[in-house]
């Protein structure tokens, strides 16, 4: 029985042992396999893309010269946005700048920036002001006077995916010494002497927390905290504090220490700014003290590192006092580990910060950035664009933009004050508008308000929306007529051509159409300029039949209409949907001497390491002959002078200036195009949903165009337009030849013969 | 409760393992840990051309032709003239042209290519900007596009007969690029009944004429 017993314990005890050397080999295979999936999650994330980088999109730079009228007060904003710092003395830093001497003389330590194609090195500068008049622009280092300075483009917004993480990234050696140990003597004292935990640090923050009853101290190495970053949630649970220390080992095990803190001193979270997020160092330098890294001060140093524990707490933009506090105290640590001389304590604890607002990064084009983003979109694709850092150079001018959406909202909140059909309507049909910039000899789009209310709608109606264009369409007619002259063999056309202006029926396959003038009056025999001039439908109908409507429709087609144009009579009035846009880049020609330039949104694009990834030219055509561009654009010089436009003189605009109104049949869309020497404005006014407007090109639009010109030009010397080379005197004639009565040569003007 | 225990056993066994072996951090071999760089699909830049057209090489790489020229004969290479009291903007808008032409100068075609279509975004009548983004095209081998802008330049410098010339010469020598010879021929003339000592014209012309008979046999 005993034998028995005793076989069976032994039969119990090597049971038992290969059930414990089963489950400890099941154990450590486990373990193993664990360890290794751990260390696949953790070289994936290091040896993959860790950070999305959105991509930016910039302004145009901003050229300032001798002669151009600047007031300090806007140059002071223009730095602000730039990302300058104002200082007393004269600037010493790249990024400071000081305006004294009764705001007579701006000195700016300019930035450093990388163009497309070339670096370009910050250097001193003083400009001279007087009277808001730049008088004179001389480099501090060497004396040169500049003819003139280029300041670095704004950016106007990111391309962000779902989070919005604002980080620039550096390599460690980049990262000044002092940066490096502060945050060492802060965050993780032992860093180089523990292997990703830290026994000891767990220890002293257990016995911490024990003394005061709760958690006042946390024992994370730094290495701990960046794996907590990457991977991990903040839940306070032993499950995740296993896996962090796991993954932290790991981490040791598999990259250098250097390696780790680099990818530390760039993931670190340090503040908010709005709805972006301040990460990394370089970043963070930036938003609190607007300055690279190695400029900052041992203060700042010393407020950085002190910022990582809870950067929106310590924020000198929320508190100076607890900013200076936190400062202080991280002060304190740094001289009492020696990092810092006692001098050097003493000299940082005077430091004062100023108590400033942040610039934030609000989309101040969003209409221009969609229209921006959806250019792009046919060579990158939105991962690249969210998450590859890419610099986007564009056409915009931050300045003529806003002067843009100011016209635009107060101009519409003007026509509801005056009209009170105009105000909502039952169906929710507001008052819309668009309005685009164009220079017209390089094409750029200088602004583009795509509506009134982008938090309403996103729809852009520069570019998106198809509208009647009305009379805004008769130049085309004009320009056939004038080009090709006469289909029916009665001779060509110029400016001074009569031509009937009375009901007539024009039947087409078995249908016919009568067109109609504006008020139902009809003038006779009338010259082109005068049926231009007052905008006569009759007449450019009978013009359009005389030449052909084909050859209308090619005009439009060849100054830049693209979207598909029906051919019935009623096109020659305008009765076909096209976009404000199209119609812009068409007139564009108009101002440019018959070259049409093809709309140019984007500049260069860089990929993040500064490569030029794209670069897109200004593009030109000519699309009609000089003579003939200078005559249509006498014309509508003469409907701004005498005709529908000229309500623009009368509302106090008086530089040279050419245009047209529109407005449709049944007055959904009221239009005008104009232009100056130096910029094409184009504005339209109407309902989303076709309600009647019930009002004129010169009664809705022309005043928002005024008021964006009178701004937009305030600034620039009054040019006129050029004459091109040929151009004479000519007299009014009939068709055939015949030269009108002395009534009809006041008309006369000076044209390319 | 089982992935825990899991957590524990794996930790444990791993602080065994990197006790006793393992050569420290420090000493490790690096590992990349910056992103790879992705470029897009997009258009690429073009690479500046090294056409001298008037150093004696023609575009196609073929030598050019002998002067007809008179020694001494110089071609005219008029500096950007300022009328007094220019508008301040035209007076920079030509000094960042200026500056264009020095990087033309050095074979930096592209570069002379963005300071010049930043000189006619400042200054849109400028007429020497439209005539250097034309000779900056013409180096970086765009031909058409040079041409386009020839005629955009001349709108604007036509009344100037010694820029005139310079522009027709240009057109002249870009449609010889084309090797559209008759027109090429049809510039070169226009701007010798304009400048009759025109040595880029006679040049030009010579070389346009020798070409099209090479076609033609």
């Amino acid at each position: 029985m005993k034998r028995g017993f005793k076989r069976f314990l032994i039969r119990l005890f090597k049971i038992t042992a290969a059930l414990v050397v089963l489950v400890g080999l099941a154990g450590a295979g486990l373990g193993a396999w664990y360890v290794s999936h751990l260390s696949e999650v953790v070289k994936a994330k290091f040896e993959g893309r860790k950070w999305e980088f959105p991509s930016k999109i910039y302004a145009d730079s901003k050229i300032i010269y001798p002669g151009m009228h600047l007031p300090a007060g806007e140059m002071r904003e223009k730095l602000r946005r730039l990302g300058y710092r104002s200082s007393k003395s004269q600037p010493r830093t790249k990024g400071e700048y000081r305006i004294y001497g009764k705001s007579s003389v701006i000195e700016v330590y300019l930035h450093d920036f990388r163009y497309p194609l070339r670096d370009f090195r910050g250097y001193p500068v003083r400009i001279a002001l007087r009277s808001g008049t730049i008088q004179r622009i001389q480099r501090l280092d060497n004396s040169d006077v500049l003819p003139a300075l280029e300041l670095e483009p704004e950016v106007v917004t990111g391309f962000y995916d779902r989070v919005r993480e604002q980080r620039r990234v550096m390599r460690l050696e980049e990262v000044p010494a002092r940066v490096r140990k502060a945050v060492l003597a802060v965050e993780d004292e032992r860093f180089y002497y523990h292997r990703g935990v830290d026994p000891v640090a767990v220890m002293r923050a257990f016995l911490a927390n024990v003394r005061r009853g709760g958690v006042v101290q946390g024992g994370s190495t730094l290495t701990q905290q960046l794996i907590k970053n990457f991977f991990l949630d903040s839940e306070r649970t032993l499950e995740r504090k296993v896996k962090e220390a796991l993954m932290a080992l790991i981490t040791e095990w598999m990259y250098t220490k250097d390696q780790i803190l680099e990818n530390y001193l760039n993931e670190i979270y340090l503040g908010q700014n709005g709805a972006q997020g301040i990460f990394g160092i370089w970043e963070a330098a930036r938003f609190y003290f607007v300055k690279e890294p190695e400029q900052l001060t041992v203060g700042e140093t010393a407020l950085l590192a002190g910022l990582i524990r809870a950067p929106n707490r310590y924020s000198p933009y929320r508190s100076v006092k607890d900013a200076t506090r936190r400062r202080n105290v991280i002060l304190a640590k740094l001289v009492s580990d020696g990092i810092i001389t006692r001098r050097a304590y003493e000299r940082a604890l005077q430091e004062v910060f100023e108590k400033r607002k942040p610039v934030r990064l609000t989309n101040s084009a969003p209409y221009f950035t969609d229209y921006v983003k959806n250019e792009l979109a046919e060579h990158y694709s939105e991962d690249t664009l969210t998450a590859e850092g890419l610099r986007i150079f564009t056409s915009l001018d931050i300045e003529l933009q806003r002067a843009a959406e100011k016209a635009l909202s107060e101009g519409l909140a003007r026509l509801e004050k005056d009209y009170r059909h105009l105000r909502k309507t039952a169906e929710q049909d507001d008052l819309e508008g668009a309005l685009v910039v164009i220079k017209p000899q390089t094409g750029e789009i200088r602004a583009m308000v795509g509506g009134r209310d982008y938090g309403k709608s996103q729809f852009n109606r520069v570019a998106q929306a198809k509208r009647q264009p009305g009379s805004v369409f008769k130049p085309f007619v004009f320009l056939a007529a004038l080009t090709h002259g006469s289909a029916q063999g009665s001779g060509s056309y110029d400016s001074t051509t009569y031509i009937e202006d009375t009901p007539f029926t024009w039947a087409y396959g078995n249908e016919e159409w009568a067109p109609q003038n504006y008020n139902r009056s009809y003038h006779g025999w009338v010259t082109l300029r005068e049926a231009m001039e007052k905008s006569l439908n009759a007449a450019t109908a009978r013009i359009a039949q005389d030449v052909g409507i084909k050859k209308v429709r090619e005009m439009a087609y060849r100054m830049g209409i693209q979207s598909r144009l029906p051919l019935l009579p009623s096109l020659s009035l305008g009765a076909v949907e096209v976009t404000p846009l199209e119609l812009a880049g068409a007139y564009s020609a108009l101002a440019n001497n018959g070259v049409r330039t093809h709309l140019l949104s984007i500049k260069n694009v860089l990929d993040r390491d500064g490569g030029a990834l794209e670069k897109r030219n200004i593009r030109v055509k000519r699309v009609i002959p000089p003579r003939v561009a200078f005559d249509m654009h006498n014309m509508l010089r003469g409907v701004v002078e005498r005709g529908t436009a000229q309500r623009v003189r009368e509302l106090g605009f008086t530089r040279p200036a050419a245009g047209k109104t529109g407005t449709t049949n049944d007055s959904r869309d009221a239009w005008f195009a104009g232009y100056t020497p130096d910029l094409l404005a184009l504005v339209w006014v109407g309902f989303d949903r076709q309600s009647e407007l019930g009002l004129s090109g010169s009664s809705a639009a022309l005043p928002i165009w005024t008021d964006f010109m009178k701004h937009a030009t305030s600034r620039l010397p009054v040019t006129d337009f050029v004459t091109p080379p040929g151009a004479a005197a000519r007299r009014a004639r009939r068709p055939g030849g015949v030269v009108a009565g002395p009534a009809r040569d006041a008309l006369a003007q000076t044209i390319p013969r | 409760m089982t992935t825990r225990w899991l957590h524990v056993l794996s930790w444990l066994a791993l602080a065994a393992l990197l006790s006793g072996c393992g050569a420290p951090a420090g000493s490790r071999p690096s590992t990349a840990v910056e992103p790879p760089r992705v470029v897009p699909s997009a258009p690429p830049l073009a690479a500046p051309a090294s056409t001298e057209p008037e150093s004696g090489r023609g575009l196609s790489g073929a030598p050019a032709p002998p002067s007809p020229v008179p020694p001494g004969a110089r071609t005219p290479r008029p500096d950007l003239p300022m009328q007094r009291g220019s508008a301040p903007r035209r007076v920079a808008s030509v000094s960042l042209t200026e500056r264009a032409r020095k990087l033309l100068r050095s074979g930096q075609y592209t570069l002379a290519l963005i300071e010049l279509e930043k000189s006619l975004s400042l200054d849109g009548s400028n007429p020497y900007a439209h005539y250097y983004i034309a000779v900056s095209h013409y180096r970086l081998r765009n031909f058409k596009a040079s041409l386009d802008f020839l005629d955009a330049a001349e709108a604007v410098l036509g009344h100037d007969r010694p820029w005139l010339v310079q522009t027709l010469v240009l057109r002249g020598d870009n449609l010889r690029a084309l090797g559209r010879f008759d027109p090429a021929r049809a510039a070169y003339r226009r701007a010798l009944s304009l400048d009759a000592a025109n040595p880029s014209a006679h040049r030009g012309l010579l070389w346009a004429r020798q070409r099209s008979k090479a076609l033609s046999w």
